[in-house]
């Protein structure tokens, strides 16, 4: 009969990425419990094994052996969400949480996922207020992390979900106008990724879009050099992964963050660099088919530059 | 959702079954090439321990990928994956003896273990005879060989009666690339229109999209060798809108060169082209920045070049 080991599972997974029962069971179960899990001598609840999963970076939905058949509908149901989220289908996306709450089991995964959801959709369709919005990511956020804002997470072994919450609460900062806020949060979720056990893929992407939001919050706060620290940093990323719909956002960045340099009369940069920056980020804009993007670069250019591009 | 389950059944059967069902595949079709109805029903209703690698090419098939370790079941299943990975490095490192030696001894280990076991084997001697700086001829009849194991009449057949996994798509993409560098183009051309026929019948996903991309510009570069611009140009135009809307970067200068030199040529034919031609000018500069960007620096060289002379473009960078 085909029967799994959980306790296997997570061993080999654990031995496959190099780290101690100590690092991967903190704040989940201790480290005894790990230990007698792994042996086989003792049965993890659904929420410790998933919980342990997760923050190997294993993905939930690829989790197959394991899931019911009602389970892969949840979270079939969980991707549609994200993807109306992602085309301003507020109302299909809250129909979607309507659905998911009626099947869903009980984990702490399942009801972070539930506030979360709830709560974007809510913000979006305004709602509920700035306040109100920060208030109930950082709820979420506590189910899986209950130390969150007492303690520094930039050394935080992040799983995926606890990363997007994060930018959640960082953006959250930002409508609040409470930028110095917003940027430490995106920073210390900036470093957590760096180090996380996230799949490499995923943990690219992520990196990119951290360093997107922090090089225009430091933009914002007159910290031009940090934003194209920043920038060029996720040009990097882009650059060993070719990932390219974040792009044009981060080249814009560093050229608008040059051209306030050159506002202020601060070295080194010259118009030249700015234009070239400019160019680029528009050609790689149309060429990713960004057409708000590239329109907005077209009309930058045009107006601070007398020049028109083709 | 049960508290507790630890040892409980092998759900993976029940995962299959269900995304088979729901993207109405028959058992046959499925399983053709890799095992018999009768081991996926035992499999789908649990009632058989599965090798891992069968799980997994069963489960890519579906398009679904599996977190690593996941589908292992058994000791010997960890070891044979612990041994597959080993060799897949040895090869990347181009530590030719050690990698030999390694899939001699997996071949001995796994004999009688199924197709998808010879296939890996076989797959390797393909990109070891390669890396020996053997004849291209071989590495195809060795490539050709992999892939016959799963796909059983990958010779004689479409493949459009098979569900692929990315795995099995990835092979016949090199047989595609090393036919086109050994001249046997005919028959490159054939498998080109076949894969391209498969991929558009499957539903859009991001990996689809992506290997349609690939195989789109593979085939725009061979017509345009062969100075076919209107082909050149509708395989390019596929890709191109095939690739709207995702992340990646890969394979877009190509693309976007190919566009601009098609219609560059078409209007030379016609007699409209004039050096002004914007749109043309926009698609090079398009190619131009992302082979820059992707630091391929020939490509991005030669269409610098090409602009500066056919359109007195000078205001590159």
């Amino acid at each position: 009969m085909g029967r799994y080991r959980l306790g296997d599972i997570v061993r080999m997974t654990r031995k496959s990425l190099s780290i101690t029962q100590e690092q991967l069971s903190d704040e989940i179960c201790s480290v005894e419990t790990l230990s007698r899990i792994e042996n086989g001598s003792q049965n993890p609840s659904r929420d410790v094994y998933e919980l342990l999963m997760e923050r190997m970076g294993r993905i939930r939905d690829r989790a197959y052996s394991l899931l019911s058949v009602s389970d892969l509908k949840v979270l079939e149901q969980m991707k549609l969400f994200e993807d109306n989220i992602r085309q301003y289908e507020f109302g299909h996306a809250e129909a979607v949480i309507k659905d998911i709450m009626n099947s869903t089991g009980n984990s702490v995964l399942d009801k972070q996922f539930i506030i979360r959801a709830e709560n974007l959709v809510n913000f979006y369709q305004k709602r509920i207020s700035a306040d109100e919005y920060l208030n109930d990511f950082e709820k979420a956020i506590r189910l899986t992390i209950p130390k969150y804002g007492t303690i520094s997470l930039a050394n935080w072994p992040l799983s995926y979900n606890e990363a997007v919450l994060l930018i959640n609460i960082s953006v959250a900062y930002s409508e609040k106008k409470d930028l110095n806020m917003a940027i430490n949060i995106i920073k210390d979720a900036y470093s957590a990724v760096k180090q996380s056990y996230m799949e490499e893929q995923q943990r690219a992407i992520m990196q990119v879009t951290i360093a997107n939001n922090l090089s225009k919050w430091y933009g914002l706060i007159g910290n031009h050099e940090e934003a194209i620290i920043t920038a060029n940093e996720g040009v990097r990323i882009c650059k060993k992964y070719k990932i390219g719909n974040v792009l044009p956002h981060l080249i814009y960045g560093i050229a608008w963050n040059q051209e306030q340099l050159i506002a202020l009369d601060v070295p080194p940069y010259n118009k030249k660099d700015c234009i070239n920056n400019l160019k680029k980020a528009y050609y790689l804009a149309s060429a990713m088919r960004l057409s708000y993007v590239e329109q907005f670069i077209k009309e930058h250019i045009i107006q601070n530059y007398d020049t028109v591009i083709e | 959702m049960e508290k507790n389950f630890e040892l409980s059944n092998n759900k993976i059967g029940a995962a299959i079954q269900y995304f088979r069902e729901s993207y109405g595949i028959t058992q046959g079709k499925l399983c053709k090439g890799l095992c018999s109805v009768a081991t996926l029903s035992r499999i789908e209703a649990g009632e058989r321990d599965a090798d891992s690698l069968l799980l997994e090419t069963l489960l890519e098939r579906l398009g679904r990928m599996p977190n690593q370790f996941e589908l292992i079941l058994t000791d010997f299943d960890y070891l044979i994956y612990v041994n597959r990975d080993e060799i897949k490095n040895q090869i990347q490192e181009q530590n030719l003896e050690k990698a030999e030696q390694l899939i001699l001894e997996y071949e001995h280990i796994t004999a009688s273990k199924g197709n998808a076991h010879l296939q890996f084997i076989v797959y390797s001697k393909a990109l070891m005879n390669e890396l020996q700086g053997g004849e291209v001829k071989d590495t195809i009849n060795l490539l050709m060989e992999a892939i016959s194991y799963t796909v059983p009449d990958f010779k004689t057949h479409n493949i459009k009666d098979y569900y692929l996994s990315s795995g099995e798509l990835g092979i016949i993409i090199e047989i595609i690339q090393r036919m086109i560098s050994a001249g046997i183009i005919d028959d490159a051309k054939v498998i080109l229109g076949q894969v391209l026929e498969y991929l558009e019948l499957q539903a859009s996903s991001e990996e689809i999209n992506h290997i349609y991309t690939k195989v789109t510009m593979i085939a725009s570069k061979l017509y345009m060798q062969e100075d076919n611009i209107e082909m050149a140009q509708e395989m390019c135009n596929k890709g191109l809108e095939k690739s709207t809307g995702s992340r990646k970067l890969d394979y877009l200068g190509a693309l976007f060169y190919i566009k601009a030199k098609t219609t560059e040529e078409l209007l030379k034919k016609n007699g409209s082209w004039d050096a002004s031609n914007k749109e043309c000018i926009k698609n090079y500069m398009q190619a131009y920045h992302i082979y820059n960007f992707c630091e391929e620096q020939a490509e991005a060289d030669m269409i610098k070049k090409h602009l500066q002379e056919e359109y007195q473009w000078a205001d590159i960078d």
